[in-house]
């Protein structure tokens, strides 16, 4: 079979074709661009899907064009870890582009909006299926750049002001990821995933190119102090913009920290030199200073970001703390960190949609008018907090038993002090939704208010289907995702050179 | 797995599935409603009770472990005292679930309250049944969040800081719990509740940190003093029957917690490993803190106002007994089987008897709605019924014998007793007395609370019109019933608990041989629950005499305006303050840092520009230069050209003046060759005058000799004629002359003369002139 028809080719590939066709049918048609978004993203899940019984016999796929764009050449590597983490961002971008195409309904520019989404959806799953440096930067920048779009969406001040720090940040992050990866090249000679890694030197070239891998992929990642762009860029973008911004594409960096220290420099080298330790002091400032800011936020949009600078920071931490539990956890939590800030966005979403209030002090007696939404957004933020057995509660046990393996159990005291913030800044919303009702004891006001201002079909389903994952995933007989979690951190970690 | 095994998801499951139902179907009856609820609990009894009689009577090991989570799962494998446990909560909820049908017959959200009261129960016996801390954890967290609608069901403003407390100080709890649990899973490789003492060594974490986790996790729910402030503050604000529940049984989660951990999992298969001084220190402190925490809720109890905040605070007392039982059990460790049983049989009594006095207080309320004992009064004329049923479960609070709660404070005494001989230190012996103190205050603040519902004068708005009715009636009876069967059987209940020290550290046949030597009935148990009752009643009065009972401390004296104000304050202020400008800090670096480069730029853009205007002005300069040159230039050039110009009309006027001189010439050569002709012309005409001239002559000659002929002809004719013409001249003589100087004057050749030839040559030489130097002129 030719290479360019393999499905981990065609996986990334098809959704750039489909931006094409988009682009081309939508002055005919809405029907059939929201359709053909639709399809986009579901084909390339599919796609992804194809590879389960390979992937879990343990195959690793590799697809090369050496002579595409000499002398470095594309090529296409599906192992345990691409296999899951393309599979969270093509299902997770179905649901919320079902989603999109009743919540874009009142927006503008809707034909600017789908194919730029379908686009960046190919540049998010290329960046996860490519096999060498060289690829991932190409579909990374075409991620960066075709989200900048998505970022300026509404075209206000305040989003053109946050899209121009998008652009900058986003822009210096490829500098240095360019940097990066030709210093690499410099010393190995090639850009090649490599189970274990190929550097071997420790040299001041390579530490600089560690340190420039850090910046641009912490850049995206949101870890702090690279992540003034986030509170700024998530909240302005529509709200299906801002869960696959948050939900899906911050996770395009935590996966690169993966790939750098698992397949780029090796562990062994990372734990000789140290390097981690940079990690982990960004990993630990990130956590407690994403989850303290969320909460002074009012704006929900901006306390949900704050958060996701604060969850991104787990990932990078048990990353970083080169433990093969903790590096479980990190992938598992960019499973249940995507499935649940999603849900959050599209939950607060649905809500700005019908009503207007992005303050979470206007939220009060919310749960009484859009239930399923307030529940979709009860379970998510409790999931967040670490309740057993939702889905965020896996990752943060698995991490923090990963830092006890790594002798430190501060980092334990970290994450449940950051559990307690979460639930500090989530709690008050759900609080306001569902009690304390001012008008409870006044009247039978309540009864003259509608009771429920339903959602459309396509809001709700992606919605409920986000939030039966988060509960139901653990609790099915097999739990896959934890599985496929610790195959691919397995595979990281005891790699044969 | 066997089909057994499967039961003991029955009392876990039937009421999540029954709260789901009832809260998801709101167009239900109240009738159906109430059914569901009613049965949904009755099935979880009945399940819990053949749990426990499949475990204790036929000896049946039953265990279910599914749901792989992470390494662990959920693992249900209650001990004897789990399911023991579990069958006292179910049936408390049944009754409470029948009362709150009563109750809240006139309340708003009914289904929210009876939806989240059985999930709540859900939770409880998962905690009961749970077999590893993994799963106890995760039914303890999901207690807790299920109880909150309960907690702030009012959702009036008390309620909501009520709960407000209670969920953030329960998660904080569940927290410290998970760090404890991690730890020990991390340490022992595995979360089961198994002897793990020699296991907690391995790791770098102190076992008495790990301990510390642990009682802290389980202490916040167990209102151990410092942790137990969202205690009184959200057991009254909830409906009597929650208050019931919370204060009865949810509350027994935390000690069941802390027991199990101190006295199981901090022990040894090794009955003389080298750790056990860990417990035995541990036991010791805790025996302190209970000491504290039963003084000081019930110093606390004295001074409020509302009856079930007395209720509240007496809770955190009685926690204290527990927890003082338990404390002793950990310190005597293999010898401390006698308190472990005090300890269970207290909680058990505590269960019981708290649920009722919340219920039959809840009655009061019911009718009255009050709650504050300077309006109360007189009650027992009103509700005799109930005056009794509280007599019988406040006589089991003081202890009284006959009533369940004498043995299990005879067995706590006997407990600390042991525990002091057992230290030989004088300090225990002080601990000892202070039992007796607490248990003094106890008594007052129950006559208080007694007294001054059920006698004196109703002082409120309108007393109750109607009675508890037949089915709170019946459920107060059984409460009553319980409480004095137990008192009356002491030995078989103790003997009966005793087996729930099975699988602990507790050495059985040290407790065999201990619980052998109690004795109930007899003059020394009487003398210690005697001595704290006489006690108490003179604090009551003396109290009373002091006004000490309207005494309000003020709020800084508190636990938390002590600490956990401070502390969350301070938490907050630090987050939201500090981290705040912190990230704004950073935010604002980078906008600076923008800002700064793009001065920077202006900069470069200002040299850029200067260098530009260098430029500029030297080519201004150049170009002026240039200019000047040009103009210079110009200025020859225009001087070469105004010269040349000049040369130029010169040479063109030479030219002209040449061409003048030429024509001039030619003109005159001209002007010569016409002169020439017209001399030439004037020659011939001269020569043709000379002809002429000649020809005339000869003409003139022939005509003169003819002339001449006629002449002679004519001298004769005029000699003939003259005599005629002198005739006729001498008529006409003057005419004839004038005739002739006509003829004269015609052009005629003929007639030229010299003169007139002469003329003529003048005139050309004129024109001549005027012809050649005329141009110039004309």
């Amino acid at each position: 079979m030719h290479g360019l028809f393999q499905a981990a080719v065609l996986a990334a590939l098809v959704p750039l074709m489909f931006a094409l066709v988009i682009y081309l049918v939508e002055k005919h048609s809405w029907k059939l661009r929201n359709g053909l978004s639709v399809l986009a993203s579901l084909a390339s899940f599919v796609l992804v899907i194809s590879h389960y019984k390979r992937i879990m016999a343990g195959e690793t796929i590799l697809v090369k064009f050496p002579n595409l764009l000499p002398p470095l050449g594309i090529s296409f590597r599906v192992d345990y870890l691409s296999f899951l983490v393309a599979a969270i961002i093509s299902g997770i971008w179905f649901l919320v582009t079902v989603y999109s195409t009743e919540y874009m309904v009142k927006e503008h520019a809707k034909n600017r909006y789908y194919p730029f989404s379908v686009l960046t959806l190919a540049g998010a799953l290329g960046v996860v299926l490519s096999g060498d440096l060289f690829t991932f930067f190409l579909f990374f920048e075409l991620m960066s750049l075709s989200a900048y779009v998505l970022v300026v969406h509404e075209e206000t001040e305040q989003a053109m002001r946050a899209g121009y720090k998008y652009l900058i940040l986003t822009i210096i992050g490829g500098l240095a990821l360019f940097f990066a990866i030709i210093a690499v090249y410099e010393i190995a000679g090639t850009v090649a995933f490599t189970p274990g890694g190929f550097v071997q030197e420790s040299g001041r070239l390579a530490l600089f190119s560690f340190i420039a891998f850090f910046i641009g992929f912490g850049i995206k990642a949101g870890v702090v102090p690279l992540h003034v762009w986030l509170p700024e860029a998530h909240p302005v973008a529509p709200s299906p913009a801002s869960a696959l911004l948050s939900g899906l594409m911050l996770k395009t960096g935590a996966y690169g920290f993966i790939r750098i220290v698992f397949n780029i420099y090796g562990v062994e080298l990372i734990r000789e030199t140290g390097w981690n330790n940079m990690m982990l002091l960004f990993a630990v400032v990130t956590i407690f200073l994403g989850s303290a800011v969320a909460i002074t936020q009012d704006d929900i949009k901006r306390r949900l970001a704050y958060s996701s600078v604060g969850q991104m920071g787990y990932i990078v931490l048990g990353i970083a703390l080169l433990q093969e539990r903790a590096l479980i956890g990190a992938i598992f939590h960019i499973f249940a960190h995507a499935l649940m800030k999603s849900s959050l966005f599209l939950a607060a979403g649905a809500i700005i949609y019908r009503t207007g209030k992005r303050k979470v002090s206007e939220w009060h007696g919310m749960g009484k008018q859009m239930f399923v939404t307030m529940i979709v957004f009860t379970i998510a933020s409790i999931s967040m907090v670490g309740i057993p057995p939702l889905v965020g509660f896996i990752s943060k046990w698995e991490i923090a038993l990963g830092s006890l393996d790594a002798g430190n159990w501060g980092y334990v005291l970290l994450l449940l002090l950051s559990s307690l913030m979460n639930f500090i800044y989530y709690f008050p919303v759900i609080q306001g939704a569902f009690f304390g009702d001012p008008h409870l004891h006044h009247d039978a006001h309540e009864d003259k208010e509608p009771r429920h201002r339903e959602l459309p079909w396509a809001m709700l389903v992606p919605m409920v289907v986000l939030a039966g994952l988060i509960v139901f995933v653990d609790l099915l007989p097999r739990n896959i995702v934890l599985e496929l979690a610790e195959q691919a951190a397995h595979a990281l970690f005891f790699a044969i050179k | 797995m066997r089909l057994i095994d499967v039961l003991l998801l029955v009392p876990i499951l039937t009421p999540i599935a029954g709260g789901l139902l009832i809260g998801a179907a709101s167009g239900w009856s109240a009738r159906l409603r109430s059914r569901v609820t009613v049965l949904t609990a009755a099935i979880a009894f009945t399940a819990s009770s053949v749990i426990y009689y499949l475990q204790h009577f036929a000896h049946q090991e039953l265990s279910l472990t599914f749901f792989r989570l992470v390494d662990y799962g959920l693992k249900f494998r209650p001990t004897d005292l789990g399911s023991l446990l579990a069958v006292v909560a179910s049936a408390l909820w049944l009754l409470a679930t029948i009362y709150s049908l009563v109750y809240m017959k006139h309340e708003h959200s009914q289904s929210r309250f009876f939806a989240f009261l059985m999930l709540s129960l859900s939770g409880c016996l998962g905690v009961f049944l749970a077999g590893d801390y993994f799963t106890l954890f995760l039914f303890f967290e999901f207690m807790t969040f299920t109880a909150y609608p309960l907690v702030i069901h009012e959702e009036d403003e008390n309620a909501m800081r009520a709960g407000d407390t209670y969920l953030y100080m329960s998660v904080a709890g569940g927290l410290v719990l998970l760090f404890g649990i991690l730890a020990l899973v991390w340490t022992t490789g595995t979360a089961d509740i198994a002897p793990a003492l020699d296991a907690l060594h391995k790791g770098n974490i102190s076992p008495y940190f790990i301990a510390l986790t642990f009682i802290v996790g389980f202490g916040v729910k167990a209102g151990i003093v410092p942790l137990h402030i969202w205690l009184p503050q959200a057991h009254p604000v909830a409906p009597s029957p929650a208050s019931a529940l919370l204060s009865g049984v949810m509350i027994k989660t935390g000690a069941y917690g802390i027991l199990s951990f101190l006295t199981v999992t901090l022990s040894s298969n090794n009955a003389h490993s080298a750790y056990l001084i860990i417990p035995q220190n541990i036991g010791y402190v805790m025996i302190w803190v209970a000491l504290l925490t039963m003084i000081g809720g019930a110093f606390m109890a004295l001074m409020q106002d509302s009856i079930k905040k007395i209720l509240a605070y007496s809770s955190v007392s009685q926690m204290g007994y527990i927890m003082l039982a338990i404390g002793c059990a950990a310190y005597l460790s293999e010898e401390g089987g006698l308190s472990y049983t005090a300890a269970v049989f207290h909680a058990f009594n505590h269960a019981v008897f708290k649920s009722g006095l919340f219920l039959m207080i809840g009655t009061v309320y019911l009718l009255t709605h009050t709650l504050s004992l300077s309006k109360l009064g007189g009650m027992s004329k009103y509700l005799p019924f109930t005056t009794i049923a509280t007599l019988i479960a406040s006589f089991a609070v003081l202890g009284m014998p006959g009533f369940s709660g004498f043995p299990s404070k005879t067995l706590i005494h006997h407990a600390i007793v042991e525990a002091a001989q057992h230290s030989q230190s004088a300090w225990l012996l002080l601990a000892e007395k202070l039992f007796v103190v607490g248990s003094a205050i106890t008594a007052a603040y129950f006559i208080k609370l007694y007294t001054g519902i059920f006698f004196g004068q109703y002082k409120g708005d309108k007393p109750p019109t109607q009675g508890e009715g037949t089915l709170v009636r019946m459920v107060l009876g059984v409460f009553c019933l319980a409480i004095i069967l137990v008192g009356i059987f002491p030995y078989q209940v103790m003997h009966f608990l005793e087996s729930t020290a099975h699988g602990t550290v507790v050495d059985l046949h040290v407790l065999e041989e201990q619980l052998h030597h109690v004795k109930f009935w007899d003059v020394h148990s009487y003398g210690g629950v005697m001595l704290p009752a006489s006690l108490g009643i003179a604090i009551f009065f003396i109290a009373k005499y002091f006004k000490f009972f309207t005494w309000r401390y003020p709020l800084w004296l508190s636990v938390e305006g002590f600490i956990y104000r401070p502390l969350y304050h301070g938490f907050l202020t630090l987050c939201c303050r500090y981290v705040t400008s912190v990230e704004g800090g950073i935010c604002e670096l980078y906008d600076r840092s923008g800002s700064a480069s793009g001065r920077l730029i202006n900069r470069v853009k200002r040299f850029d520009d200067m260098i530009d205007e260098g430029y500029e002005a030297m080519g201004h300069a150049t170009t002026k230069l240039v200019e000047e040159a040009r103009h210079i230039d110009h200025g020859v050039d225009n001087a070469y050209n105004q010269a040349g110009r000049t040369v130029e009309v010169l040479a063109s006027k030479v030219t002209q003046v040449d061409s003048e001189i030429d024509q001039t010439y030619a003109r005159a050569g001209r002007a010569v060759l016409r002169l020439t002709e017209e001399v030439a012309k004037a020659d011939r005409d001269i020569d043709h005058v000379y002809d002429n001239v000649g020809n005339a002559a000869l003409k003139l000659t022939e005509s003169v000799a003819k002339a001449d002929e006629k002449l002679d002809h004519g001298y004769d004719r005029v000699a003939q004629q003259g005599l005629d013409i002198l005739e006729t001249v001498r008529q006409v003589d003057q005419p004839k002359a004038t005739k002739t100087e006509v003829d004269r004057q015609n052009w005629n050749p003929q007639n030229i003369t010299l003169g007139s030839l002469i003329v003529a040559g003048l005139l050309l030489i004129i024109l001549a002139v005027l012809y050649f130097f005329g141009g110039n002129v004309l």
